[in-house]
């Protein structure tokens, strides 16, 4: 128990030092005098007797320590004095403080806004049970077109019986999630992104609800009720968050399902879901889906073994369930990902560059206010000498300097964090909207977390860098100010290690931002085959269960209102929308491959397309013609393929009047349009259109409509909306965008890592700048008398400029040779974010290099000519 | 002055108490005044090693100070024993004893057999 009595008052010695050390100084005082006065009454004279006292008293001072030793804790009190000396160090060179504080705030505030949005987007696990051990499963053939096969309903129960990998398996739709129309209560029509999943889905993935219950396998049974389960999201956003949210109906195109409950928040799985419906089977039990799989491992299982196992059932002959991947003929590939990379989609890889640019960021930061550090430890060298020769060890002044390398990185921490929150809200606003995970993006605790560690390894890295390579501290050499040419040779070569790190990392920033922004540069000038200014898209969302028959009969109702709008041209249907890569594929085969087996083509990307949807979008028809109301059901089926497909399948003959064998029809070539890339941007598909009248027995709606107008299409919209609205109360523009906008979209995630990595370059480069120019001016200071004596011998201005740069040169071009060495190395790492540019690009290379070079050498040449402008009698008469 | 033995922090814990005991509460001059002439001038203490230890006896409880109005009407800290401090005192006490019983039956051992 005194133990700890003892630790309490030597903790609370801490505190109010000045009031204890007055009542020390008292009691011994005290002492003193009574000592002195039994000195005289013993005989002694006053002063001799005081002189006797104060000898036995063996030395106040050091006494006092030794109390004050006893009373606090000698080395928090160690701490807290360097605390208040740093605080006073710091305040006399502002300068050189707000500088290293704002530096290190930025470095900061940049790593914590990117790692909140990695958080989020990326590691932040879903709110399920073990998210590492779920993974998905579906068919894939990287050779063909499409890639991404999903699987039957009866291949789902086959392999959930078989398995021996997973303990659980489930599925969803393979398309991402419907945007179906919604109507809720009676008024409130929206759309709503659905999900269609088996039964088990919840179950596998060991989810819990907010609110209510979540899917579980009897809601998929023959019969069952159509419930769902809705976003957490989408329930604070169209419910308000209210708990009555449970027993109502939305009601959309297909049915009317009732709500049973609501999934945790953040479980964004398939990305945009906001309700999640069961796919009911058949009165014999068959599913009747395309589906991908969702499996948990079991302990002990492997992501290998799932792929071996599951690659081995699909490639099964003779299995009745696997008749209809036999007529499709496409060999197929298990593809086995963590469900995890599946969430993060397109955006992973982009975030994952980011955040390594950042770190490196960071890096850059800390070296350059180590820099500034180290220049500013050699400048006190006297002050640490003298400090040195009173008795402080070694430990104790590297002490001090971490201790004000601390009170920096604190103070750079603080400010970081406050512009990082405002960056973190920044980015949640600005960022597209198809990032998904976007509302998980927060500076929470996980975030904070590392932000602190982040400050105290570069309070580490700034204070011991300094000491570590500062080099020794000679006390006769320290003091006296004036240099010799050994002097400081340490801490320059310590410098220009630390300044020569920056020139490789601005090099590396370059060759990334100018890969980058090369790569969207031909991204957004690529060809699109087709003209979207001047084009309104519209996405319509219909309530109620109608036929494909009766769809088409009402939106062709709306057409003549449309068309009668101020400023219409055009009005077409389609049955997809642009830049989604998705859409519908199909498989063909030609006359001529009659009786020869084994035959696969890459599968076409269908359209069906009203007659004016070609001038709509302003796609030329390059031979033949386009549809017409006279291609309906009952007369041949007609097709118009893009000029790709004709040169494909008939090279150098006319492709008018060819057949082609598709969906269990016979079609005929009528014409040839130009090629588009309204599917997909980046990687173009043959496209096979078909016209809308006879194509509407498929069950295809023609849910889009391009309107073309002669202003701005922006104007029309409400016009539009309207328009719908009046013609068929059950219909509605659920989405009034210019295709321009839409093409925007789908370049925003380029455009956000080219904004990014050029800012990051850009700070990189200043960073760097900033440190080779205080070589420089380090050089030309510390030698300034070596110089002045140079000068007035007869030295030339210009021999003097290239002597400084000369000091830097070295650092420079190693620098930046190195990091284009690094930059050629590493430069796969970008692949995946690179369109039509190759990562090992020499040009981009050597122009980066060259730049970086370019812009040193100018931060330079300015210490170097003022080193050359200086008088030479000046300096030496300072000295 | 003596040859002082300088004096160790272990038997100045019990001096100190003991003195407490024996005088009542006393200043630290007084205790150190009144060790120095119970060991008969034998052992030095300074301010170094005095005041440390009685600010940790008072910090472990064994002893209270407070500031009192001394003999000749000046402001002097005063340090009383508490119980913690007597049953300390007693414990060490016999345990000094029976230690140095010890010891001199090493170090001086009474005729025995040779």
């Amino acid at each position: 128990m005194s133990v700890l009595r003892a630790a309490r008052s030597r903790f609370l010695g801490l505190f109010g030092r000045e009031h204890r050390d007055r009542d020390m100084a008292e009691e011994f005082a005290v002492h003193l005098q009574m000592e002195t006065e039994e000195n005289i009454r013993r005989g002694m004279p006053p002063a001799a007797a005081r002189r006797a006292a104060l000898l036995r008293s063996g030395g106040i001072e050091v006494a006092k320590e030794a109390y004050r030793d006893q009373r606090g804790l000698p080395r928090i009190d160690a701490v807290i004095g360097d605390l208040h000396f740093a605080a006073r160090s710091l305040r006399r060179t502002p300068g050189f403080t707000v500088a290293a504080v704002l530096t290190l705030a930025l470095g900061i505030a940049a790593a914590t806004t990117v790692f909140s949005a990695a958080y989020g987007i990326l590691l932040k696990p879903l709110p399920v049970a073990d998210p590492s051990s779920l993974v998905a499963l579906w068919g894939d053939n990287p050779t063909h077109q499409p890639e991404h096969f999903p699987l039957s309903g009866d291949e789902f129960d086959a392999y959930t019986r078989e398995t021996r990998a997973f303990s659980g398996v489930a599925a969803y739709d393979y398309i991402d999630p419907w945007s179906l129309g919604a109507r809720i209560g009676r008024s409130d029509v929206g759309d709503v992104g659905v999900s269609f999943v088996t039964g088990e889905f919840f179950h596998v993935l060991g989810a819990h609800p907010l609110l209510g219950r979540l899917l579980d396998p009897r809601d998929d049974r023959y019969g069952a009720r159509d419930v769902g389960v809705i976003s957490a999201a989408y329930w604070r956003h169209e419910f308000g968050g209210s708990p009555d949210v449970i027993g109502k109906t939305i009601r959309t195109e297909g049915e009317a399902i009732a709500i049973v409950g609501v999934a945790p928040p953040g479980l964004d799985f398939p990305a945009g879901t906001d309700l999640w419906k069961a796919t009911i089977r058949d009165s014999t039990g068959r599913l009747h889906a395309f589906l991908n799989l969702i499996g948990r491992l079991k302990p002990g299982a492997s992501l290998a073994q799932a792929r071996g196992e599951f690659g081995a059932f699909l490639g099964r002959p003779g299995e009745p369930h696997s008749a209809a991947r036999k007529a499709l003929r496409v060999p197929l590939g298990p593809a086995v990902q963590p469900a995890m990379d599946v969430v993060a989609g397109e955006v992973g890889p982009t975030l994952r560059v980011v955040v390594w640019a950042v770190a490196l960021l960071v890096l850059v930061t800390c070296v350059n206010v180590a820099n500034m550090f180290l220049v500013r430890a050699v400048s006190r060298r006297r002050e640490f000498a003298v400090r040195a020769a009173l008795g402080a060890s070694g430990g104790r002044l590297t002490q001090q300097l971490l201790v004000e390398g601390s009170v920096l990185a604190v103070a750079g921490g603080i400010l970081g964090l406050a512009i990082a929150s405002w960056g973190v809200r920044a980015f949640v606003a600005l960022a597209p909207a198809t990032i998904p995970r976007l509302e998980q993006v927060t500076m929470n605790g996980h975030v904070l977390a590392v932000s602190a560690a982040l400050v105290i390894a570069v309070a580490l890295v700034v204070g011991l860098l300094p000491a570590a390579l500062g080099g020794r501290l000679s006390l006769a050499d320290n003091l006296r100010d004036r240099g010799t040419a050994d002097r400081g040779k340490e801490s320059h070569r310590a410098r220009s290690l630390l300044v020569g790190l920056q020139v490789s990392v601005a090099v590396l920033a370059l060759v990334a931002a100018g890969l980058v922004g090369q790569s969207f540069e031909r991204l957004t000038h690529v060809d699109l085959g087709f003209t979207p200014d001047h084009v309104l898209f519209v996405r319509m969302g219909v309530v109620g269960q109608l036929s494909p028959l009766q769809l088409l009969k009402a939106t062709d109702a709306m057409l003549p209102r449309l068309r009668a709008l101020p400023g219409v041209t055009h009005v077409a249907e389609m049955t997809s929308e642009p830049f989604q890569a998705t859409g519908f594929d199909m498989a063909y085969s030609l006359p001529r491959d009659a009786g020869r087996s084994g035959i696969v083509h890459p599968w076409l990307d269908g359209m069906v397309v009203s007659p004016e949807f070609f001038e709509a979008l302003g796609i030329r028809v390059l031979d033949g013609r386009s549809f017409t109301g006279d291609d309906r059901i009952g007369t041949p089926r007609v097709a118009v393929v893009d000029a790709t497909f004709a040169r494909q399948s008939w090279p150098g003959e006319d492709p008018i009047g060819r057949r082609v064998y598709a969906l269990n029809d016979t079609f005929t070539v009528v014409g040839v349009a130009e090629p588009t890339r309204y599917r997909n941007l980046q990687a173009p598909r043959m496209t096979f259109y078909m016209p809308i009248r006879q194509a509407v027995s498929d069950g295809r709606w023609p849910r889009y409509l391009a309107i073309r107008t002669a202003a701005d299409p922006a104007q029309v919209a409400g016009a539009v909306r309207a328009a719908i609205r009046q013609a068929d109360a059950r219909f509605f523009a659920a989405e009034v965008t210019p295709m321009s906008q839409q093409l925007d979209a789908t370049t925003a995630a380029p455009r956000l890592s080219v904004v990014l990595l050029g800012l990051f370059a850009g700070a990189v480069l200043l960073l760097t700048l900033l440190g080779v120019y205080s070589i420089g001016a380090t050089y030309a200071r510390d030698r300034r008398f070596e110089l002045a004596i140079r000068m007035a011998l007869g030295a030339q201005a210009g021999q003097v400029k290239r002597l400084v740069v000369a000091q830097g040169i070295v650092v420079v071009f190693v620098g930046a040779v190195a990091g284009g060495l690094v930059a050629f190395a590493g430069a796969g790492l970008l692949h995946a974010l690179l369109y039509g540019v190759t990562p090992r690009d020499p040009l981009t290379l050597g122009a980066a290099v060259t730049v970086v070079c370019v812009v040193a050498l100018t931060a330079l040449f300015v210490p170097a000519a003022r080193a050359a402008g200086a008088n030479p009698g000046e300096i030496l008469r300072e000295g | 002055m003596g040859g002082g033995l300088d004096v160790q922090q272990g038997t100045l814990v019990l001096m100190v108490l003991r003195t407490l005991d024996v005088l009542g509460p006393l200043h630290g001059y007084g205790i150190g005044r009144r060790i120095e002439e119970t060991s008969r001038h034998q052992l030095t203490l300074n301010y170094g090693t005095l005041y440390p230890a009685l600010l940790k006896l008072e910090q472990e409880g064994y002893i209270k100070g407070e500031w009192r109005q001394s003999e000749n009407n000046r402001r002097a800290r005063y340090y009383a024993l508490t119980k913690a401090g007597r049953k300390r005192l007693a414990r060490e006490a016999e345990q000094w004893t029976r230690t140095s019983a010890i010891m001199s039956w090493f170090l001086h051992p009474e005729g025995e057999g040779a």
